[in-house]
């Protein structure tokens, strides 16, 4: 099983997995005085996803301080079953870290089906690890029940649970955008959530929001990764007094060099890096870029990177309808992995993030600044707040390509701008500085 | 119960056959059986069929010839010879049908044609001459008489009459032909009888009581003969002799019949009897020990005896006396006779019997003297009773039959012995032969056989003897086919299991003795005879289920119903009845029954729809296989049926607007439910429809058997047309059934158990109760939102499933969630759905504490700390009877804000929510107030109060009202109904109401306003007096 683990684990993951999971990890545990539960949605060994990966660094970060770490990370595990009698399992051989099945989740309610997991085996985690502080990364998989057993369990322990998007406020996958019309969502409430998923009537969105705030109301602070989150919490019916704001700490590597220009060329080859779905919004490049040809502005590149995926077969044909028009000024490249993203941006000056849905503290934006290009974004939610326009990027209307056209073009023909923008960029937050928010935060509980 | 007419009309209708000639053969079968009026009848139905075929009238012509109708032996010999004006025979019955009418001319007239037809036949030339005797021409007569012989010398009937005729013309050849009369046939009693008048008119009166005693010899039954031997004897002055031939002829009821005698008869007897007797006196006409301790008394005069009166012996007043009134009279004068059986120990002491005192219910009393009651030494009972006479004999066996069933010393007695076997003698070749028998229950016997030579009365009684004990019970005979009955008795198990299960049957009919041949052998406690049942024809199926369900409950006593209940049942369920209707279109009447609910005891609600265009209908009865039958017509309410209008488009009577949906209640008469209202339920009927021109047709509906609650779902559902439904037609048909069935539901609402999880909380503030129907997801979103809050700690939940099917999930679901979120629940498990007032009031049965809240599982407390809040507002308000909080949507709009009551488009009042909709900061929702009446969604009311109203009223159909319901309760005893604005809860209103199947609008909504206008009519309109919106 292990075997077949670091297979999978080399297909997916690469060498910066390797690393972690094979590494031996001896805490200094008589120098540890507290102890500190991190709970996970899921392992960055099964879905790499920016939350996933951000709550395993800390959790990596957490070892090198005060605090005893530990990490379970409730996964949705295709290839394993569930042991028979407990929902643990191990993934490598740690002392400090373990899975939770998370295959029994009930993603209307965010509740556990299987509950005697909770009042029998996750009760008796917790009376055996006798954590100070519980920090959840969501309660997908895990259930909101856990956040109920923790505190009956351990009354006097505190509760920290970090928001990383709108699944508790919005049903369609946390996008907090309309279902049929893709329109951007403001704010929910059970009849408009009804609209977008008729099956379940008002009152049971209704439900849904009363049970998922009894449980919230247990935790003693939120951390969300964007004051545009925080606020959209708050205005939810989350105290404002509870909720707190910390960036999320990365790794930070030596920036990629930017390309050296010959003589006459100017910083015209943008960037994308991410999935190709409609919800990232590609489309809006590649009809800017066709926009562009037929303006007669034909002096830039444009190259994506990222595999198609969670997309449908119109959005499939529609862009490679346009990638065929659009082939002289733009290359597609397919899938790459993070990894490559140093290798990768070296040819880029530029990187678009034209997300048509709210995004919170989006990975690719952390990753470009701190490659220092600057960023040519959408002028909503997570987006607009980490780049600022005209500081470190530029912004443009969502969803609307003229407009991104227009910005693409003055980046290739406004003198300076891009050396100015760059200038900007400050150091991005390390991995080990978030940590130490963290500790911050957790002592002050 | 059950009326005679209905059985009579059962039994024609299983005779009932389809052609002409099978009712000849059943005509022909039952005149065989002297089942004269019913022959008569089977002819006639064959005529109406078949009016052209002569041999139908001649036959009828014969049963009325033997019933005495002679106009109508009239009439159909006359119909018959205008088919067939050659019949001989029907000439015949014409003559003797006028003779008997006394038109001697026509009579001779018609004789002389059939004379004429057969000029070869004695017989005719007999009867003609007979005729001519009646008519004065004795002469025409003699020469006919002679030519009779002639054609048939062996004919002494033929040499009677011209013996008679001769004997008219004072001819004293007359004499040989009555001797040749007698010698050719020495049964020929008339003969004798002439000669006896002969010898009279000669004063022989010697030679004439002779020949009278020889025809007596022969015809023992003949009046005029007793007669004419008690004129001889009388004026031989034989006067005892005389009376008691004249008491025979009185015997025999000869009073009606037109006789110059019977004048000197009654003059005689008086004159014999006027010497030395008082009629007023009561007198012992004979006595009879049977034991030592039984005896019999036969007394005679004015005096009225019954069950009542009371007999001392020795001083002692006596209990076991049976008393019989005579049906015979000896004396002219009508003083009623009496047997008297006292049975008793005193009368063994005969040494000290100082005599007999009979009370009367008057007080008037007699006394006997010893001398004149026993004699010394007991006589033999057989000559006692030849004494008294054998038609007295029979009523004194079955007298003396009931003594002996209390007292088997006198079974065992030789002189009972000798006596039942003298009976058993003589009706010897009357009997019953059993084809099969067999035990019901242990008690209820249920016989199948032939009759033989023997008619029996439906209702009789039947004696079961073993060696040592006997018993006379009711038994009901039942005629299902030629000389086949079946039987059902009510026996006492020890009679028959008293020496072994060795017992006689013997049948007590009219007071003859037919013994039962054959052996009872099968016990059936199971289906053994419903299967029996079901291979026979269907008509007797429906006729020995009909007869056995009415028998039994007409015969059953107190302490056996229980036990017939299930045989009973048995028989409803399992005998297979299949469906019958008439859906055809070129019928001229369409009748479709869609439903037939029977109501418990109560009456039966039908449905369907009924298309009488030409009006041909008469009647239409329903007939419960209970036995008994209800004319429905009276009670239909009718209403539009447009998918049947629309169904009748397709048929030739295409376009009808009527309105043919119809909708009855049939309600049974109390004097036919407290027969069988504790031991049967009403189960299926027929429904039998008259039409103009004496035409019956039957339908067999499909009627299934439904509980109450179904029943009454399938009302409130099936019938759910408001628009459609008058108020008169609800309030009179459809709510009334409905109603009747609510209550036998609310009658059968029980827990099915009480399940605790967690430890009960102890002294608690208030009991939550939140009844749970169908819809079960509400539940993980309550507990999780009442878990956290400290002061539902305090109170205990009891949840209430109504929906009991789901018993397991429920459970499994508080086993975990409350070991999950530490929340101690009390689950009340129902036995079945009985409503939201009946469940709450299942809920507060056990209830603790010292608020009720009443709760609907759609109701999420949006804060923490309301129930604390509320007990305490409530706590500080002694004036309040129920308080309810503010309620709100999911959008947050106001659900409830308290109610009020008001009158809309609908003739009653109605609920309506104070600033429904509103916003729920709206500032007049604000307030903490008093209002008319609140909402049951989520209301608090003290325990004690709750009690002290009798809780939720449950006659209320599926749920609504009861909360106003409530309201009023309290309001009538002078508190108030307060809203409070301070504690804010979510309601998810109608989520569960609108999954129940059978509410969905209308009917039981509508019904429940009524009853609540009705109720509390009086009360509202003085509370919304007070209260201003």
């Amino acid at each position: 099983m292990l075997q077949c683990d670091y297979q999978l684990a080399q297909s997916v993951i690469g060498r910066k997995m390797l690393k972690y999971l094979s590494k031996e990890i001896r805490p200094n545990s008589s120098a540890k005085t507290k102890r500190l539960l991190i709970i996970a949605h899921n392992h960055p060994h099964f879905f790499p996803g920016g939350a996933e990966i951000f709550a395993y660094d800390l959790f990596q970060a957490i070892r090198n301080t005060d605090y005893a770490p530990f990490f379970l990370a409730a996964a949705s595990v295709t290839h394993r079953h569930i042991h028979t009698g407990t929902p643990f399992q191990t993934l490598v051989d740690a002392p400090d870290e373990m899975l939770f099945w998370g295959d029994a989740f009930d993603h209307f309610y965010q509740s556990q089906k299987i509950l005697n997991f909770m009042y029998v085996d996750f009760k008796k985690l917790l009376q055996q690890l006798q954590p100070d502080i519980i920090h959840f990364h969501h309660s997908i998989r895990i259930g909101l029940e856990a956040i109920q057993v923790a505190r009956q369990t351990l009354p006097d322990v505190k509760i920290v649970y970090t928001l990383h998007e709108f699944i508790l406020i919005c049903y369609r996958d946390g996008q907090m955008v309309r279902k049929h019309t893709d329109e951007l969502c403001e704010a929910a409430s059970p009849s408009r959530c009804h609209q977008c998923f008729s099956e379940f009537s008002p009152q049971q969105f209704m439900m849904r929001e009363v049970f998922i705030k009894a449980h919230l109301d247990h935790v003693d602070r939120f951390i969300a990764p964007s004051s545009f989150l925080a606020h959209r919490f708050v205005d939810w019916g989350i105290p404002k007094e509870k909720m707190t704001v910390i960036e999320n700490g990365r790794q930070i590597l030596t920036t990629a060099p930017h390309r050296t220009l010959a003589e006459h060329e100017n910083r015209n080859i943008f960037g994308f890096f991410g999935q190709i779905n409609p919800y990232k919004g590609v489309l809006l490049i590649l009809k800017a870029a066709e926009y562009l040809v037929k303006q007669n502005f034909t002096n830039f590149r444009v190259e994506l990177f990222g595999n198609i995926g969670a997309s449908t077969p119109e959005f499939e044909k529609e862009f490679s309808e346009l990638l065929f028009r659009c082939q002289n000024y733009v290359t597609w490249h397919g899938q790459y992995r993070n990894e490559e993203m140093p290798e990768l941006i070296r040819l880029i000056d530029w990187v678009i993030v034209p997300s048509v849905w709210w995004e919170n503290s989006p990975l690719v934006i952390q990753e470009a600044l701190m490659h220092k290009r600057p960023i040519l974004c959408s002028d909503i939610g997570g987006m607009a707040e980490k780049v600022e326009n005209n500081v470190t990027g530029l912004h443009f209307r969502v969803k609307n390509h003229i407009s991104l056209a227009e910005v693409m073009k003055r980046t290739c023909l406004e003198f300076g701008l891009w050396e100015r923008l760059v200038q900007n960029i400050s150091p991005r937050l390390s991995i080990e500085d978030c940590a130490a928010q963290h500790i911050q935060l957790y002592d002050r509980l | 119960m059950v009326s005679r007419a209905v059985m009579q009309r059962l039994d024609a209708s299983f005779m009932t056959a389809e052609t002409a000639t099978t009712l000849l053969n059943q005509g022909n079968c039952l005149k065989r059986a002297g089942r004269l009026l019913e022959a008569a009848g089977a002819y006639r139905q064959a005529i109406a069929l078949n009016p052209n075929f002569f041999w139908l009238y001649q036959n009828l012509g014969e049963v009325l010839a033997e019933l005495g109708d002679w106009n109508g032996v009239v009439d159909s010999a006359r119909r018959a010879l205008q088919l067939n004006p050659d019949s001989a025979w029907s000439y015949s019955n014409l003559g003797e049908a006028l003779s008997q009418q006394g038109q001697a001319e026509g009579a001779i007239a018609a004789y002389q044609v059939a004379v004429m037809l057969k000029p070869a036949s004695s017989q005719f030339h007999c009867c003609l001459g007979n005729a001519l005797i009646r008519g004065g021409r004795v002469d025409e007569a003699i020469d006919y008489l002679r030519r009779a012989v002639e054609l048939d010398p062996e004919s002494s009937k033929a040499y009677c009459s011209l013996g008679e005729a001769l004997l008219r013309q004072g001819c004293s050849e007359a004499v040989n032909e009555f001797q040749k009369a007698i010698d050719l046939n020495p049964g020929c009693w008339e003969a004798y009888v002439y000669l006896g008048n002969l010898q009279a008119q000669q004063q022989q009166w010697e030679t004439a009581i002779e020949h009278y005693q020889c025809a007596l010899a022969i015809h023992s039954t003949s009046a005029i003969v007793f007669c004419y031997l008690g004129n001889a004897l009388a004026r031989q002055q034989q006067w005892e002799a005389a009376i008691e031939h004249y008491r025979h002829v009185l015997n025999l009821e000869l009073a009606s019949i037109r006789h110059p005698g019977i004048s000197l008869l009654h003059s005689h007897l008086l004159h014999s009897y006027v010497q030395g007797l008082d009629e007023s006196i009561p007198r012992l006409i004979k006595t009879i020990y049977f034991t030592e301790d039984t005896l019999l008394l036969k007394i005679a005069g004015d005096l009225e005896i019954n069950q009542d009166s009371r007999v001392w012996v020795n001083g002692h007043s006596v209990d076991s006396v049976w008393v019989g009134r005579s049906s015979t009279n000896t004396f002219a004068d009508h003083h009623p006779e009496y047997c008297i059986i006292i049975s008793h120990p005193h009368l063994a002491d005969q040494s000290v019997l100082s005599g007999l005192v009979i009370f009367q219910k008057d007080l008037s009393t007699w006394y006997f003297h010893p001398d004149d009651i026993h004699p010394r030494c007991p006589v033999q009972v057989n000559q006692f009773l030849q004494e008294i006479g054998s038609h007295e004999e029979r009523f004194i066996f079955s007298l003396i039959t009931k003594v002996a069933a209390t007292n088997s010393k006198l079974v065992l007695s030789g002189q009972y012995q000798e006596f039942y076997q003298q009976q058993e003698r003589f009706s010897k070749q009357h009997h019953l032969i059993l084809k099969y028998g067999c035990w019901l229950t242990p008690n209820v016997l249920f016989l199948e056989g032939k009759t033989q030579n023997s008619d029996i009365t439906l209702a009789s009684e039947i004696m079961v003897r073993s060696k040592s004990t006997c018993e006379v019970s009711l038994v009901r005979f039942c005629h299902v086919a030629h000389q086949q009955f079946i039987a059902v008795v009510m026996c006492s198990r020890s009679v028959y299991t008293a020496d072994y299960e060795i017992f006689n049957l013997t049948v007590i009919s009219d007071g003859n003795l037919l013994p039962v041949e054959g052996e009872v052998t099968a016990k059936g406690y199971g289906l053994e005879l419903i299967d029996r049942l079901n291979k026979k024809p269907e008509q007797q199926r429906y006729l020995i289920r009909e007869h056995l369900n009415r028998t039994i409950i007409e015969l059953v006593s107190a302490d056996l119903r229980s036990q017939v209940q299930d045989l009973l049942r048995k028989l409803q369920c399992f005998v297979q009845i299949s469906p019958t209707s008439f859906d055809d279109p070129s019928l001229p009447v369409q009748l479709t029954f869609d439903y037939v609910i029977p109501i418990q005891a109560d009456g039966v609600l039908v449905s369907g729809w009924l298309l009488n265009s030409h009006d041909l209908i008469e009647t239409i009865e329903i007939i419960s296989d209970l036995g008994f039958s209800l004319s429905i017509q009276e009670k239909m309410y009718w209403f539009d049926r447009p998918d049947v209008n629309q169904h009748l488009r397709d048929t030739p009577y295409e376009k009808i607007e009527d309105k043919l949906g119809f909708c009855a209640y049939i309600q049974i008469p109390e004097s036919i439910r407290a027969a069988f209202a504790d031991i049967a339920e009403l189960h299926s009927f027929r429904f039998q429809i008259k039409l103009k021109g004496e035409i019956e047709l039957s339908i067999v509906p499909q009627v299934q058997y439904f509980d109450a609650f179904t029943a009454r779902n399938l009302i409130i559902k099936q019938l759910n047309l408001p628009q459609r439904i008058s108020d008169e037609m609800l309030e009179n048909c459809i709510g009334l059934a409905a109603a009747k069935l609510h209550q036998l539901c609310m009658k059968q609402v029980a827990v099915q158990n009480v399940i605790q999880f967690g430890e009960p909380v102890a002294n608690p503030l208030a009991s939550i109760i939140i009844p749970l129907y169908k819809q079960l997801d509400f539940m993980k979103v309550q507990i999780a939102t009442m878990a956290n809050d400290a002061a539902i700690h305090q109170c205990e939940i009891i949840y209430v499933l109504d929906s009991p099917e789901q018993a397991d999930e429920v459970r499994s679901f508080f086993s975990d969630h409350c070991i999950l979120y530490q929340l101690p629940v009390t689950l009340v498990v129902m036995a079945r759905n009985s409503g939201y007032a009946a469940a709450n009031n299942a809920g507060a049965a056990d209830a603790r504490g010292r608020y009720i809240v009443l709760m609907n599982s759609d109701v999420f407390p949006k804060t923490k700390g309301w129930v604390a809040k509320m007990a305490q507002f409530y706590a500080a308000s002694p004036n309040i009877g129920t308080l309810a909080p503010k309620l709100i949507y999911e959008d947050r709009s106001i659900q409830h804000a308290g109610m009020f009551f008001e009158k809309t488009q609908f003739p009653f009042w109605i609920n309506l929510h104070y600033y429904k909709g509103f916003p729920s900061h709206y500032s007049s929702a604000q307030m903490n107030r008093s209002v008319p009446a609140v909402s049951g969604a989520c209301l608090m009311i003290s325990r004690e109060l709750f009690e002290r109203v009798d809780r939720l009223s449950t006659e209320y159909m599926i749920g609504d009202f009861e909360d106003s319901d409530l309201c009023l309760k309290c309001a009538e005893l002078g508190y108030e109904n307060w809203y409070f604005a301070e504690a804010e809860l979510y309601h998810l209103e109608r989520q569960s109401v609108s999954l129940h199947d059978s509410y969905s609008d209308g009917l039981a909504w509508r019904y429940n306003a009524m009853l609540h206008d009705r109720k509390w009519n009086t009360l509202i309109e003085k509370l919304m007096q007070i209260y201003d919106f």
